[in-house]
């Protein structure tokens, strides 16, 4: 049995219209309750006129409930999505920087290989990486990486689709 | 001119909402935002795209430095910097139009997440004019699902300071 009060991690998909100040919104929202945003993306969806906030944050399931119903409020949310991880595909997109003698470079390019991610930039003493993948192969490259010394991240947060049919036209009311 | 602004910030509630409130009292819609967490748990890396004038974009990085809970503002320029994005895709295929798409999905390197009767999935990851060359190319088909991450970016080592881009 889940228990409803530990803190757990949900995912919420936000489609709002694209205009300026609405994420400015959606994020006050949360700093006025003290909720705190793990992560956060923002992109046009296939129609201009809609963004889609992807968002993860924690809490018990009465505050996660909360923060729907508010979500659920603003004049601008077309709809919200729960991104439950079974029915979805989630991906994150993370760059890293890693010193790396020349020496140590071929150890590195091992594990990129491995774990299918690309070099994208090489100078004498670093290199940069980019790596696709959801949350636990993003965790252990990182894991891997971090011995030969990580100089830089940058992480976009998650994304995430249903698998299913369920598409936007379809849930948007 | 087009900017990314990189954004380093203390992980407090409320931090994205005085960020994004700069932009919003200034009319300024971002083109995109990324917020993820860095190597150290306490600070948060926030990813702006902005477009506007010189003078106006540099005005807001010297009002981002002066909010409390702002760490470090660093202005990547475009062309100095390693830019990319990840897209999940949808596409509508029935099994007569799939091979076509998974066609496109490989000529640009995107990976497949998932198939169904009538749909495709794809993950595809690139630079805002890769990206959008390759959803121009899926529109065809019908794009009925679409979520993107927003741009991240990480400085160029391997090029010295007079470095200037190919045309």
């Amino acid at each position: 049995m889940p228990n409803n009060d530990a803190e757990q991690k949900h995912t919420f998909a936000v489609l709002v219209e694209n205009k300026f100040g609405v994420l400015a919104k959606v994020a006050s929202l949360f700093s006025a309750r003290g909720y705190n945003i793990d992560s956060l993306c923002v992109g046009v969806t296939q129609d201009p006129s809609i963004s889609r906030i992807t968002l993860v944050t924690s809490g018990d399931i009465q505050i996660l409930e909360q923060i729907r119903k508010q979500l659920s409020k603003l004049i601008d949310t077309i709809k919200v999505l729960d991104m439950d991880e079974s029915g979805t595909a989630e991906r994150e997109l993370v760059l890293i920087k890693v010193t790396v003698p020349k020496e140590k470079r071929g150890e590195v390019l091992q594990i990129i290989e491995i774990f299918r991610a690309r070099t994208i930039d090489i100078s004498a003493e670093s290199l940069t990486i980019e790596v696709t993948g959801d949350e636990g192969k993003i965790r252990a490259i990182l894991e891997l990486l971090r011995p030969h010394g990580i100089k830089e991240i940058a992480r976009t947060g998650k994304v995430a689709l249903s698998r299913g049919a369920k598409t936007l036209k379809s849930t948007k009311n | 001119m087009r900017q990314v602004f990189s954004i380093l910030v203390n992980n407090h509630a409320g931090v994205l909402s005085h960020v994004s409130g700069l932009f919003a009292r200034r009319g300024y819609n971002i083109e995109s935002i990324a917020a993820g967490p860095t190597e150290d748990k306490e600070v948060t890396r926030i990813m702006i795209v902005a477009f506007g004038e010189e003078d106006k974009l540099e005005q807001i990085a010297r009002q981002l430095r002066k909010l409390y809970d702002v760490r470090e503002v660093n202005q990547l320029s475009y062309n100095r910097s390693v830019t990319r994005e990840l897209v999940l895709v949808t596409v509508t295929a029935d099994s007569e139009k799939r091979a076509e798409v998974l066609q496109i999905a490989n000529a640009f390197g995107a990976s497949v997440v998932n198939i169904s009767d009538f749909s495709v999935t794809l993950e595809a990851s690139g630079n805002d004019h890769r990206t959008r060359i390759l959803i121009k190319a899926l529109e065809k088909y019908g794009i009925s699902n679409m979520a993107r991450t927003g741009m991240i970016a990480l400085p160029f080592d391997g090029m010295s300071e007079d470095w200037e881009p190919l045309a």
